[in-house]
């Protein structure tokens, strides 16, 4: 199979691939259903971010701050910022990623889920966790935030629902993972079509990853909270998590890349400038994710220099995957650019598909990661670090990656998605026009204000509206940031209202209701070489690179853990 | 055998100029603004032991 690389001829084809694949009713229905969790969860989470930029700002009412005036239903900013964290960050992306690739396997390898009931298995036990996490949270029992970093402790049933969630998606991944092995069986010479590869992908990283957090849960947490460990070690705690914490971006955003490389050349009018590219960078994050969790811990005292130092290397490399992401996405939307009549080195920008809802937020999604990696490389630079370690530059960085890399796309992805799976055309596209422009706008006023607040010294996860210790110079940054996160509040209910009215309209003709956009290559991917199509050398040099880098220093904390440190409740 | 295929001539030499003119300002871009972070850890005493 090599040999064809080397040609400008496509190989027979074992099987033939239907041209496409329609989804059945229950298909559809399941996956609504976990848009309709994943939507909920942003529509709630959302509540809170506003109040948090508020509270930047010291604005009062009465007198009181704004939390005050929420007592009893919400007791304080940390169960306010919990709240946030753990229904944008982890709950909003799981369910609508393992909703969008039920889609995207199923499509894109042109058959049905080989075990349904696998994947409502999967999906039930994500709701449970989600219910069971969300009762704790809900009476002020884990306020510990979204990283939960101990010695502070939840309530057991926090890390309980954490665990149903996590193992939930793997279980739909499980699902994912059979589907393929099926299909490749009736096509062992056909390269996997990529949307279906990305997915697959992207699901056997989160499992690796996520190793991290359940052995943490399991083996220290949940005993801890259960009573059954005196204490814990917070310095393995926070290595564990980091061992997930890093790759947990890349789960979020390695869907919007699903969608980038794989439906917006088609949507935009053009193709995929080069589908090796794409697969390559896929696999360099399945290599390259997980073992760059230290440079979250420079500041650790229990890790040595050496591991954080070679940590940041490998953070370093990461970026090489974005970087081609980066080239190969733009060059396919200069490509549809050019077939639109765009002239010149940047005349086909104005002739992108500007209006289409679908593509422009996830264009500017691009745009705002522009300066999410670049503010992702000043993070992993070991010295740098330390200028904005710990400060409002962090969460304003992560608002530039799950907040408009993926939150963004996925609101693009959405306004064809859901149109698709129930059937209606889109209500007020022009509305959802302004809502994608409006969480643009909005996020770049409230990120810069967070980047800039960092870099003169505010504290991030810190009440700054009461804090006694505000100089006067960061005060415009915070009324900016209080703006921008108003901005954003706007945007994201726009997005609710825009998808809920969307789902009660009448149902719409077929014609008009959108279909699955699955954009071809220039090339055609059987010419790809079939290396990059092959999953044991990639799965065994990722998982070398996690033991090797990982691993002596692993061993060396799990050797000598201390489990002392009682829990603290600080809330 | 499937009859061979041969890719769009225009397809096939399609060179991205624009977006490399976009990934070099990127390259200027990231530069500018790690060495921005990079002069304020000097000025806040970087070279002080």
């Amino acid at each position: 199979m090599t040999a064809i690389a080397t040609t400008t001829s496509v190989p027979p084809v074992a099987a033939a691939m239907p041209a496409k694949y329609v989804l059945s009713k229950s298909e559809k229905r399941f996956i609504g259903l976990q848009l309709l969790f994943a939507t909920a969860a942003l529509s709630i989470g959302s509540l809170f971010g506003p109040l948090q930029a508020l509270e930047f700002s010291g604005l009062t009412i009465g007198g009181r701050d704004l939390y005050a005036l929420f007592q009893p239903l919400l007791a304080s900013y940390y169960q306010g910022l919990t709240l946030h964290g753990v229904l944008n960050a982890l709950i909003w992306t799981t369910f609508f990623i393992t909703g969008f690739f039920t889609l995207t396997v199923t499509y894109g390898l042109r058959r049905p889920l080989a075990y349904p009931k696998l994947g409502w298995l999967g999906f039930i036990m994500m709701v449970l966790g989600l219910l069971t996490a969300a009762v704790p949270i809900l009476i002020n029992e884990a306020s510990v935030l979204y990283t939960f970093y101990p010695p502070l402790q939840a309530n057991w049933a926090f890390y309980v629902g954490l665990v149903f969630v996590v193992v939930g998606s793997w279980v739909q991944g499980y699902g994912f993972y059979i589907t393929y092995y099926r299909w490749r069986k009736e096509h062992p010479d056909v390269r996997t079509p990529l949307m279906a590869f990305g997915s697959l992908i992207t699901m056997v990283m989160w499992q690796i990853a996520t190793l991290g957090i359940a052995v943490e849960i399991l083996t220290q947490l949940l005993p801890w909270s259960l009573g059954l460990l005196p204490g814990v070690d917070p310095q393995l705690n926070r290595t564990y998590f980091w061992f997930t914490g890093h790759p947990l971006v890349y789960f979020w955003l390695l869907p919007a890349y699903v969608s980038w490389y794989a439906m917006l050349p088609k949507q935009a009018g053009g193709k995929l400038f080069s589908d090796s590219l794409a697969r390559f960078s896929f696999w360099m994050f399945l290599v390259l994710s997980t073992p760059l969790g230290f440079h979250h811990q420079f500041t650790d005292p229990g890790v040595p220099t050496i591991w954080k130092t070679i940590h940041a290397i490998l953070t370093y490399a990461v970026a090489f995957p974005s970087l081609l992401t980066a080239f190969t996405v733009v060059a396919s939307l200069e490509y549809a650019g050019r077939q639109r009549g765009g002239k010149g080195l940047l005349g086909w920008i104005p002739k992108l598909p500007w209006r289409d809802v679908s593509v422009t937020p996830q264009i500017l999604a691009g745009v705002l990661f522009i300066f999410g990696g670049i503010g992702g490389i000043t993070n992993a630079s070991y010295n740098i670090n330390l200028v904005i370690h710990n400060t409002t530059w962090v969460p304003g960085h992560f608002h530039l990656t799950v907040a408009s890399a993926t939150t963004l796309s996925f609101m693009g992805i959405a306004y064809w998605l859901v149109p698709h799976l129930t059937g209606r055309t889109l209500w007020a596209p022009k509305l959802a026009l302004v809502q994608a422009w409006t969480w643009f706008v909005g996020m770049a006023i409230f990120s810069n204000g967070m980047h800039t607040l960092g870099l003169l010294g505010a504290p991030r996860r810190t009440p700054l509206g009461v804090a006694p210790y505000v100089p006067a110079n960061w005060e415009p940054r915070l009324l900016q940031t209080a703006i921008g996160g108003t901005i954003l509040f706007i945007g994201a209910y726009l997005f609710v209202t825009i998808l809920v009215v969307t789902v009660l309209r009448k149902p719409a003709p077929a014609n008009l209701v959108p279909q699955i956009p699955e954009a071809e290559s220039i090339q055609d991917p059987q010419l790809t070489p079939a290396w990059l199509d092959r999953w044991a050398p990639w799965l065994t040099i990722a998982i070398l690179l996690i033991i090797l880098v990982y691993g002596p220093n692993l061993f060396y904390q799990i050797s000598n853990m201390q489990n002392t440190s009682p829990g603290f409740r600080l809330w | 055998m499937a009859p061979e295929q041969k890719p769009d001539h225009e397809e096939e030499h399609f060179k991205p100029r624009g977006t490399v003119l976009i990934m070099v300002l990127f390259f200027f871009t990231i530069v500018a603004l790690w060495g921005y972070v990079y002069l304020i850890m000097v000025s806040q005493g970087a070279n002080t032991p």
